[in-house]
C-alpha cells in the first residue's frame, strides 16, 4: 500500500474579486489527525473543497501518493479514496438513509442490477457502528438536523476514505454524537486513514486532534501541535488581534436587567410548526434580543413564523392587536425580515444597488427615499455606481444594502435570520453597528444567530440587550447583562437532561 | 403484505392507473372491446408510447425534449427510403435504430456537455431533424413489405406485437432505473450540483437519456412506418408535446428526479383513450378535440393536486407559502 | 430542470447595469447580424435589400414582436414561466375575427374585443393554474394549446372563414413611404408596454419577481397577482397578434400560429433575456424576431429548398445556443 504522502504547494483561487487562497501549502502525513481553523473569509473551507476535487485552483500542484494530483471533479478525488463531507449536506432529501449511503459506489448483482439487499447490509453495518442503526428505514427528510449530519458522516465512511475531510459538521451534533464521531476517528485514524477536521470549536479541537493548521484571510498563519497550543494563542491567530485578559472578561456598563421602555412587539402561546410546546415573548422599544441554541430547534421559525411566512400570526404592534397572514402585511405594520441566505432570499440579482435598496420604500411602502448614495456612505459600503447590479459588490457590502432596504423604512420590528452568515469580520461588525442604530432611534431587533460568539458581540453593543436560548421550540433560558457569555449559551443550548438520555 | 400495498398506492404511477382504468371501463361499458379494436389501439398509439418513454427517462433526469417527434418523422422517412431502395430489412432497421440514436446523441452532447438549456437545444434540432426529414423524403410515399405489415398488426396469444414490443421497451426502462445508473438519473434530476459533489459524472448521465430517448424512438419510428405503410415528413409534429403532456399525467414531474416511465405510459395510453372516448361518446366530430383538451386539463390537475401529497410535508418550501395575496 | 443561460446580446460587463448610451450596447451584436443577413440575403438574391422587401420582412417581423411581448412577460416573471398556448391563441383569434365581423368594418371593435377577451382567459386559467394550482407552465399552456385549438374548431365548425373588413387588411398596407401600419402599430404598442415594464411599480415587480422570487416574497410583493396578470396580459397580447396576422395575411386557417409559439421564445432569448427570468427588454425581443424572420427570408431567397432550410434553421440556432447560452460549469 502506497503511503498517502499528501502535500499541496502554492494553491490560489479567487472568485471573482475576492481572493479566497493566497499560496497556501498543506501537507498531511498516514494517520495524522489535523485541524483546520479559521474564521469566516480564512479560506478553510476554499481548501477542502480543493484537496477533494470540487473546486479547481487557479494555480498550484497537489502530490499524493507520490504522484501529481490534480483531481478535476469530486469523482477522481474519490478514486484516490479522498472524501469530504458536506457542510451544505450532500444528501438526497428524497431518497433513504440507505440509498444516501451508498450513492456513491452502488453495489450491483449480475452486474447491472442495484443491489438492494447488499445497500441494506452495508446501512446496517455502518449505522450501527455509529449508533444510529435506528435511521435505517427513514428518508433524509425525516431527519433532525443532526441525525442528517451524522449521516452524512457516515456516507464518507462508508467510501473507505484515506484522507477524510471533516467539514464543519459537529456544530449541528449533540455531545453524544460528537463522542461517537471522536471514537470513529479514533478507529479510522488506526487504519492509516489521515483525518482533516474543521470546527471552529476549539474545545473539540484539543481533544479530538493532535496537530492543527490556522488560517487567515486566505493564507496559512500556523502549523503546529495541539499540545503546544492554548485557545488563546489559536484565537489570537484567527483573528489577527491579540485578545488580552480584560477583552476576554470585558463587562458591561450599567447592565440593565429588564425591559425598558414600551412593548413594541409581544405574543404568547406561539406554536411554532414542527414543534410541540408554544412560547411567549415580548420585546421592548430599542431592545436587542440574540436568539441562541443548537441549529434546527425552532431559531429561524420563530422569527419566519412573526414575519407571517407560516399562517397567520396574531400578536400584539406597540400596543396594537394585529393578525399578520403574510409578509406584506408584516411589512406595512412596520416590521422587516432580514435573511442570512442572501441568494436566495435578499438579492434581487438583475437589479441594480439602488433598486435593491429601494425595493421596499418604493413598491410596498409607497414612500419616495432618501438618496440612496447617502445610504451607502453611511454604512461604509463600497461601490462604484449605484446604477451597478447589486452583484457586482462584495458578499458582506450586498448583505449591507439588503438590510439598508430595511432600515430606510424605519421599521418597529426588525426580524434578522443569521444575516451575517458567511460575511467577513469586519462587514459583520459594521452590521452590528447598524443595529445599534436601529435599537437608538427605538426599533426592536429580534435576531438569530448560529455563532454564539457573534451573539455576545451584539449584546455589547447595547446595553438593553437579552439573549434567549432556544431548544425544541420552547425558550429555555434568558441570558442578560454579564450573563451573556459563549460558555453560558454554549451550556444552556445542551440543557444536561437530554444528553443523558440515550 | 401492508406494507407492500402501501408501496403500490404511493408509486406515482398510481393515479393515473386509476384513471386509465376509470377511461377503459368507460370505454368497455360504450362501445366494447373487440379484439380488432385492441389491435389497432396499440398499433396507432404505439409511437406516442415509445416517444413518451423516451420522454419520460430524460424528464426525469432533469432535462426536456421538445424534438422527438421531428426525430420519429427522420427515421420513418429514412427507414421508408432504404426499403424502398431494396437495402436488406434487417440492416434496415439497425441503421435506422443506429441513426435515431446518434440524433439523440446530438441533443445529448448539446445538453449534457455543452450544457445548453435543454427547451432550446431541442428546438433547434428540431428544426434540424425536421429538415433532414423533409430533404431525405419531401413528399409521403413509399411501400412497406406485406409480411412487415402483417407482423406489426398481428397478435401473439392474443396480445398485440405493438403492445409486446412496448413491455419489452418498458422493461428496458426498468432495467435501468434499477441499475445504478438509473438511480443516478433520478439524483440527477433532483439535485445537479449536489449529485456532482457526490461523485455522479453528470454530463454522462444526461448524454445517456438522451440517448436511450433516441433508440426507443427510433423502435417507435419503425412501428409507426409499419402503421402507415410508408413514409412521412409531417408526421409525429404533435408527438413530443404529447408524450410530454402524458408524462405529466402518468406522475413524471416536469422538474426531475421523480416518476416512472410506466406511470408516463399510462398516461399515453390514457391520451390514446381519451380520444377514443370522446369519438365513442358520440361527441360531434368538431367538438372533439375540445372536449379532450378539456378533459386533459382536468387531468393534469387532477394528477397535480393528487401528487403534492406524496412530496414530504416537512420539506415546505419558501416559495409555497405568504405569497402575499 | 431547464439550465440557466446568459443571454446572446449582453456581451458588456454583465455585472454593470448600464445606464444612457451604455444600454444600447448590448443590442450591437444583434444589429450587426441584421445588417449581414441583409447584405447575405442581397448578394443571393439581389432586390432582397429593396426598401419594398425590407419593409416586408418588418412587417412580418412586426407580428412576431407582438406575440414575443407576451412571451416576454412570462419569461419576465421568472421561474423558467413559459406560455406554449400563444400560438394556438393566435391561430383562434385569426379564424374568429371573421366569424365576429362578417366583413363589416363596424364589428371590428368588438370582434377584437372578443378574442382580446377569449384570449386573455386562457392567460387568466394558464396564470392560475401555474401560481395557485403549480402546475408548471410548461405543462399548462401546452395543455391550453390544445384546449384552445379545441375550443376554435369546434367555435368555427371547421366551415370556411368569412370575409374580414377591408379595413384589416390594410394593416398589411403601407402607411407612409413603404413603412406598414402594422408596423407602425408594433412600435408603438412595444414602446407603451416597455414604458409600463420600465418605471410601472407592475412592471418593476415583474422583474423583481423573475429575478429571486423568494426576495420578491419577503418584501412584501404580491406574488400571485403579478403572475396571473402577466400570463392574462400575455393571452390578450396573443390574441391581439393573431388579429393583426390575419389582417396581414388576408385569411385565416387553423395551423397558422403554430410556428410563432416556439419562436417567440426563440426570439426572447437571442434579444437578451434569460429563460430563468428577472431580465430583458421588448426591444431586444424585436431584435431577436427580426434576426429569426431575416434568417427564414435569407434562406429563401438562398433558393434552398424547404428541408434544407429548415435544417439550417436549426443548426444556426443550436450555434448561437453553443456559442453564448451555455448554463454555469457545475464546478467552480
Amino acid at each position: 500500500m502506497t503511503f498517502l504522502n499528501f502535500e499541496c504547494k502554492g494553491i490560489s483561487k479567487q472568485f471573482g474579486a475576492v481572493v479566497a487562497l493566497k499560496d497556501v501549502g498543506f501537507s498531511i502525513k498516514e494517520g495524522e489527525v489535523r485541524a483546520l481553523l479559521g474564521g469566516n473569509g480564512s479560506g478553510k473551507s476554499t481548501l477542502a473543497k480543493v484537496i477533494a476535487g470540487a473546486v479547481k485552483p487557479d494555480s498550484g500542484n497537489i502530490t499524493a501518493f507520490d504522484a501529481e494530483f490534480m483531481p478535476s471533479s469530486p469523482d477522481e478525488a474519490k478514486k484516490h479514496h479522498i472524501i469530504m463531507t458536506s457542510q451544505e449536506l450532500s444528501l438526497f432529501s428524497n431518497l433513504s438513509v440507505a440509498q444516501n449511503l451508498s450513492f456513491c459506489t452502488i453495489p450491483v448483482k449480475g452486474g447491472l442490477i442495484t443491489d438492494n439487499k447488499k445497500i441494506l447490509s452495508v446501512a446496517k453495518d455502518i449505522l450501527s457502528e455509529l449508533n444510529v442503526l435506528h435511521l435505517l428505514d427513514k428518508r433524509i427528510d425525516e431527519l433532525a438536523p443532526n441525525e442528517k449530519y451524522m449521516i452524512e458522516y457516515a456516507k464518507a465512511l462508508v467510501q473507505d476514505p484515506r484522507l477524510l475531510i471533516i467539514d464543519e459538521i459537529t456544530s449541528a451534533l449533540y455531545k453524544k454524537d460528537v463522542e461517537i464521531i471522536k471514537a470513529s476517528i479514533e478507529k479510522v485514524k488506526n487504519n492509516g486513514c489521515s483525518v482533516i477536521f474543521i470546527s471552529h470549536r476549539l474545545p473539540e479541537i484539543f481533544d479530538i486532534c493532535e496537530t492543527v493548521t490556522v488560517m487567515r484571510s486566505g493564507a496559512v498563519v500556523a502549523d503546529m501541535e495541539v499540545a503546544n497550543a492554548s485557545e488563546q494563542e489559536l484565537i489570537s491567530l484567527m483573528t489577527g488581534k491579540t485578545i488580552t485578559k480584560e477583552d476576554a472578561d470585558k463587562r458591561f456598563q450599567d447592565a440593565q436587567t429588564e425591559t425598558q421602555g414600551k412593548t413594541i412587539l409581544s405574543i404568547s402561546d406561539l406554536k411554532l410548526s414542527g414543534f410541540e410546546s408554544t412560547l411567549g415573548i415580548d420585546i421592548g422599544e430599542g431592545e436587542i434580543v440574540g436568539v441562541a441554541g443548537l441549529q434546527g430547534h425552532g431559531q429561524s421559525t420563530l422569527v419566519r413564523q412573526l414575519f407571517g411566512l407560516e399562517s397567520h400570526m396574531s400578536l400584539t404592534i406597540d400596543g396594537e392587536k394585529t393578525t399578520i397572514r403574510n409578509p406584506r402585511q408584516a411589512v406595512k405594520k412596520g416590521m422587516a425580515f432580514i435573511s442570512g441566505d442572501r441568494e436566495k432570499e435578499g438579492v434581487f440579482k438583475e437589479q441594480s444597488i439602488s433598486e435593491n435598496l429601494r425595493v421596499v420604500g418604493d413598491i410596498i411602502l409607497k414612500k419616495r427615499q432618501k438618496n440612496v448614495g447617502e445610504i451607502l456612505d453611511r454604512y461604509h459600503v463600497v461601490y462604484g455606481n449605484t446604477g451597478h447590479k447589486l452583484v457586482s459588490l462584495s458578499g458582506g457590502n450586498q448583505q449591507k444594502v439588503v438590510i439598508s432596504r430595511w432600515t430606510s423604512v424605519f421599521p418597529k420590528i426588525v426580524l434578522a435570520d443569521d444575516p451575517t452568515k458567511g460575511i467577513d469580520v469586519q462587514a459583520r461588525s459594521e452590521v452590528h453597528q447598524i443595529f445599534k442604530e436601529l435599537a437608538e432611534q427605538g426599533s426592536a431587533v429580534l435576531m438569530v444567530s448560529s455563532d454564539d460568539a457573534e451573539l455576545v458581540n451584539l449584546a455589547k453593543v447595547t446595553n438593553k440587550s437579552r439573549v434567549i436560548v432556544m431548544y425544541e421550540g420552547k425558550i429555555i433560558k434568558v441570558l442578560r447583562g454579564a450573563e451573556i457569555t459563549e460558555e453560558n449559551i454554549g451550556h444552556a443550548s445542551m440543557p444536561v437532561v437530554r444528553s443523558d438520555e440515550n | 403484505m401492508r406494507n407492500s400495498l402501501m408501496k403500490i398506492v404511493r408509486n406515482t404511477a398510481f393515479p393515473i392507473f386509476v384513471l386509465l382504468i376509470a377511461f377503459i371501463i368507460i370505454n368497455g361499458a360504450m362501445s366494447g372491446f373487440t379484439s380488432s379494436f385492441v389491435v389497432g389501439f396499440f398499433t396507432s398509439n404505439f409511437a406516442l408510447c415509445c416517444v413518451t418513454i423516451g420522454t419520460a427517462v430524460i424528464i426525469m433526469g432533469g432535462g426536456i425534449d421538445v424534438s422527438l417527434g421531428a426525430m420519429v418523422a427522420l427515421i420513418n422517412c429514412i427507414f421508408t427510403q432504404l426499403v424502398e431502395h431494396g437495402w436488406n430489412f434487417g440492416l434496415a432497421v439497425v441503421v435506422s435504430l443506429l441513426i435515431s440514436m446518434a440524433c439523440g446523441a446530438l441533443n445529448g452532447t448539446v445538453v449534457g456537455f455543452f450544457r445548453v438549456s435543454p427547451m432550446l437545444a431541442t428546438f433547434g434540432s428540431l428544426s434540424i431533424f425536421s429538415g433532414l426529414a423533409l430533404t431525405v423524403l419531401p413528399l409521403p410515399g413509399g411501400t412497406m413489405p406485406v409480411g412487415f405489415r402483417n407482423f406489426y398488426m398481428g397478435t401473439i396469444a392474443g396480445i398485440p406485437i405493438a403492445l409486446l414490443i412496448i413491455i419489452a421497451l418498458l422493461l428496458l426502462a426498468f432495467l435501468v432505473h434499477r441499475s445504478p445508473l438509473g438511480t443516478k438519473i433520478i439524483a440527477v434530476g433532483l439535485d445537479a450540483p449536489k449529485s456532482f459533489i457526490s461523485g455522479v459524472r453528470v454530463n454522462s448521465v444526461t448524454f445517456f437519456t438522451y440517448v436511450f430517448a433516441g433508440f426507443v424512438c427510433g423502435v417507435g419510428a419503425i412501428g409507426l412506418t409499419a402503421n402507415m405503410g410508408g413514409g412521412d415528413p409531417n408526421v409525429g409534429t404533435a408527438l413530443s408535446m404529447s408524450a410530454i403532456a402524458s408524462c405529466v399525467i402518468g406522475g413524471v414531474a416536469l422538474s426531475g428526479g421523480k416518476g416512472n416511465a410506466l406511470g408516463a405510459v399510462f398516461g399515453s395510453l390514457f391520451f390514446g383513450l381519451l380520444i377514443n372516448t370522446v369519438i365513442a361518446a358520440r361527441t360531434p366530430s368538431f367538438q372533439q378535440g375540445m372536449i379532450r383538451g378539456i378533459i386533459l386539463l382536468v387531468g393534469m390537475i387532477v394528477a397535480a393536486v393528487l401528487l403534492r401529497g406524496t412530496t414530504s410535508t416537512r420539506a415546505k418550501q419558501l416559495r409555497n407559502e405568504g405569497a402575499n395575496d | 430542470m431547464i439550465t440557466n443561460n446568459e443571454s446572446i446580446l449582453s456581451n458588456t460587463n454583465p455585472v454593470k447595469k448600464a445606464s444612457g448610451i451604455e444600454r444600447y450596447k448590448s443590442y450591437l451584436p444583434a444589429a450587426i447580424i441584421i445588417v449581414v443577413l441583409f447584405v447575405l440575403g442581397q448578394i443571393l438574391s439581389p432586390g432582397f435589400a429593396s426598401a419594398r422587401n425590407v419593409s416586408n420582412i418588418f412587417a412580418q417581423a412586426s407580428i412576431l414582436a407582438l406575440v414575443a411581448i407576451s412571451q416576454s412577460l412570462v419569461i419576465f416573471v421568472g421561474e423558467f414561466g413559459i406560455d406554449l398556448s400563444v400560438g394556438a391563441i393566435m391561430s383562434m383569434s385569426a379564424m374568429l375575427m371573421p366569424f365576429y365581423t362578417q366583413g363589416q368594418a363596424s364589428a371590428l371593435p368588438m370582434a377584437i374585443f372578443m378574442v382580446v377577451l377569449i384570449g386573455g382567459l386562457a392567460g387568466f386559467i394558464n396564470g392560475t393554474g401555474v401560481q395557485i394550482i403549480k402546475i408548471p407552465a410548461l405543462a399548462i399552456t401546452l395543455v391550453m394549446a390544445t384546449v384552445v385549438d379545441g375550443f376554435t374548431l369546434a367555435f368555427t365548425k371547421g366551415l370556411p372563414s368569412k370575409a374580414l373588413p377591408e379595413v384589416l387588411k390594410t394593416v398589411g398596407q403601407p402607411l407612409f413611404g413603404q413603412v406598414r401600419t402594422c408596423i407602425i402599430i408594433a412600435v408603438v404598442i412595444i414602446v407603451i408596454f416597455q414604458l409600463v415594464l420600465s418605471y410601472s411599480r407592475y412592471g418593476k415587480s415583474v422583474f423583481l419577481l423573475g429575478s429571486n422570487r423568494n426576495a420578491a416574497k419577503l418584501t412584501g410583493l404580491r406574488v400571485n397577482s403579478t403572475v396571473i396578470i402577466a400570463f392574462t396580459i400575455a393571452g390578450m397580447m396573443a390574441a391581439f397578434a393573431g388579429v393583426i396576422m390575419v389582417g396581414y395575411v388576408g385569411s385565416s386557417n387553423l395551423r397558422m400560429g403554430d410556428s410563432y409559439t416556439l419562436m417567440s421564445v426563440a426570439a426572447v432569448v437571442i434579444g437578451g433575456a434569460k429563460l430563468s427570468g428577472g431580465s430583458g427588454t421588448l426591444l431586444g425581443a424585436a431584435l431577436g424576431s427580426i434576426v429569426l424572420i431575416l434568417l427564414t427570408s435569407v434562406l429563401i431567397a438562398a433558393g434552398l429548398s424547404t428541408g434544407i432550410r429548415t435544417f439550417l434553421q436549426g443548426l444556426i440556432l443550436v450555434m448561437i445556443l453553443l456559442f453564448n447560452s451555455r448554463a454555469p460549469k457545475l464546478r467552480v
